[in-house]
């Protein structure tokens, strides 16, 4: 991102959300060459019909996410992040989108707490992250829940096994323990497998007990970091169709993603970063041509 | 609370036979290690009961002269017996030396050789010192009446002053060879724990990921320590009670009348030190190697 893009920036209010005060940087600088990432790709123009139907209007204007600001400077120097100010209510499913090394892995960190905010206000699920202490990080992950391209299935352990060792790694029993995997994998279609080990499964079985997994806590906020980067495209329809009926029942989710077709199709909440910085917000589309 | 202990001693179980050549290295070298422990308690007892025995029987032997006035004697008696460095002092007459000499002698099992000769032994004081070390104000007043009242001044400190440097350089040299061990013994065991660690990042990553505890991921690995020095404990005092009778035998073999062995009291004192020894190395080591990683990776 050139400066002339940065102090051209537009705020504008962003269009998906509520009651709320916020700013949502929309930029569209004219004159840039485009990024090739970012050019229509084959299946850019999906018209097929609508996934899913349209959401319900949501209760209280609670937020899932709320950033002020929010700028990360790693200790070589690097703005990983800058100025980011990002609204997401509760409810909402949003793409996260943007070239390698735009920041999205690092804005993913700042959301988990695995990273430390340099400047600006951060919250999530209601904590603030400025304050947050150490011994409430791990209550405020148990509202977060975190799926990954490469799964982080523990290979030794079974389906089952691996979505009762979230449960059982915080302290609940087992019987609490048993009903809920049970019901999860009933939820991600894997009950057939349960007793399998990671090296038996398929790639979409995997992330689909990946997923069981980060929703073994009811999580308010599902965060997917490119959930179908390693799936074939019929393999990550599966997947969205999955995050989808997880985002209906109410679960906040902010998928980041490489994946044109899927977010293209979906007309959903699309913020796009570049060098750190939020360079979109708006629906639908993954490039950035809009209409 | 209970979750947690039966987690985490699941899952250090699982860490040491996953880890099995490393948990028996450990192992292994905290034995050698409390082995030396209980080793040095053991002699270092044995020398310090020694001590205390010589030391009981020491004392300054004062040779009266022939023909003293008894009012005399009864004089340094009392001066001797105010000093405060003088526990008693005895009148020891030469009949009674005599029949001292002649009942060691019997139960030495010698003869008994008194009937062929004059009594060689003059009146005597014992003078029981606080501190056997500790005789200057003793020598000082002696030496005042030496001559008409006191002949000759026996003293038994030298012998006492070696065992004491012997006792004193064995226990310096052995706290620092233990020094030296324990500190192999930590390192080993936190490298120990550090690969266990290591075998687990992912599972630890996936852990801190979905929101346990820093207890869960910390106690398993501490347990997983206290398991290394619980066993080496447990094998240490196995050795120990088999070799204890023989250990017995010879102590009573070499050291003769000195009261030596495994008494109750030395018997639970290197009990206990070994197993706070294996356990304390055990979780210190622990908690150093998950503390240190734990503080990277958060």
């Amino acid at each position: 991102m050139s400066d002339a893009a940065s102090t051209g920036a537009a705020r504008t209010p962003g269009m998906l959300l509520g009651a709320e005060p916020h700013r949502t940087a929309v930029l569209e600088p004219p004159g840039l060459p485009r990024d090739p990432w970012m050019s229509p790709g084959p299946t850019a123009g999906y018209q097929g019909p609508p996934l899913m139907p349209p959401m319900p209007p949501l209760g209280p204007p609670l937020l899932a996410i709320r950033m002020d600001e929010v700028t990360k400077v790693y200790p070589n120097g690097k703005h990983a992040v800058e100025d980011i100010d990002l609204v997401v209510p509760e409810g909402d499913f949003v793409f996260l989108v943007g070239p390698s090394g735009a920041g999205k892995s690092t804005l993913i960190k700042l959301l988990v707490c695995d990273e430390e905010a340099t400047t600006g206000t951060l919250e999530v699920a209601g904590h603030d992250l400025g304050t947050i202490k150490r011994g409430e990080i791990p209550k405020l992950r148990r509202q977060i829940g975190i799926v990954f391209q490469d799964f982080r299935l523990l290979p030794r352990k079974t389906v089952r096994e691996n979505v009762a060792f979230a449960l059982e790694v915080t302290g609940a029993n087992r019987k609490q323990t048993r009903t809920t995997v049970d019901r999860l994998l009933g939820l991600v279609g894997l009950t057939g497998q349960a007793d399998q080990r990671p090296g038996q499964l398929s790639g979409g079985e995997m992330q689909r007990a990946a997923i069981a997994r980060a929703m073994v806590h009811d999580p308010r906020l599902v965060i997917a970091d490119e959930p179908t980067g390693n799936l074939d495209p019929l393999i990550s329809w599966e997947i969205i169709q999955l995050l989808l009926r997880i985002n209906e029942m109410g679960t906040t989710v902010l998928m980041a993603t490489h994946n044109a077709e899927v977010v293209t199709a979906l007309r959903k909440r699309v913020v796009g970063l570049e060098a750190g910085r939020i360079v979109r917000d708006e629906v639908g589309g993954y490039h950035r041509d809009y209409a | 609370m209970l979750h947690l202990v039966t987690f985490s001693v699941r899952q250090a179980l699982e860490g040491l036979w996953r880890n099995r050549v490393m948990s028996l290295a450990a192992t292994v070298t905290m034995v050698m290690m409390l082995l030396l422990l209980s080793s040095l308690v053991i002699v270092l007892s044995g020398m310090q009961a020694g001590l205390a025995f010589v030391e009981s029987k020491v004392e300054v032997r004062v040779e009266l002269a022939e023909g003293v006035a008894q009012d005399r004697v009864d004089s340094l008696t009392a001066q001797l017996r105010s000093l405060p460095e003088v526990s008693d002092v005895i009148y020891v007459s030469k009949e009674q030396a005599l029949a001292d000499f002649t009942q060691q002698r019997i139960a030495d099992g010698q003869p008994d050789l008194t009937d062929y000769i004059r009594n060689p032994f003059p009146n005597q004081l014992s003078v029981k010192l606080r501190d056997p070390r500790v005789s200057d104000q003793v020598m000082s007043v002696l030496d005042a009446e030496r001559g008409p009242v006191v002949a000759n001044v026996v003293e038994k400190q030298k012998d006492i002053d070696k065992l004491v440097s012997v006792t004193a350089t064995l226990r310096t040299v052995g706290v620092a060879v233990l020094a030296l061990v324990g500190l192999t013994v930590l390192l080993i065991v936190v490298n120990s724990i550090r690969m266990a660690v290591m075998s687990r990042s992912q599972e630890i990553e996936i852990m801190r990921l979905v929101g346990a505890s820093d207890h869960f991921v910390r106690w398993p690995f501490i347990v997983e320590g206290l398991l290394v020095g619980l066993l080496g404990a447990a094998v240490t005092l196995t050795l120990l009670l088999l070799a204890s009778g023989p250990i017995s035998e010879v102590a009573k073999v070499i050291a003769g009348q000195v009261p030596v062995g495994f008494s109750q009291s030395l018997t639970f004192q290197v009990t206990s030190m070994v197993l706070i020894a294996g356990l304390g190395l055990g979780g210190v080591g622990a908690w150093i190697s998950v503390r240190a990683y734990l503080r990277n990776a958060t």
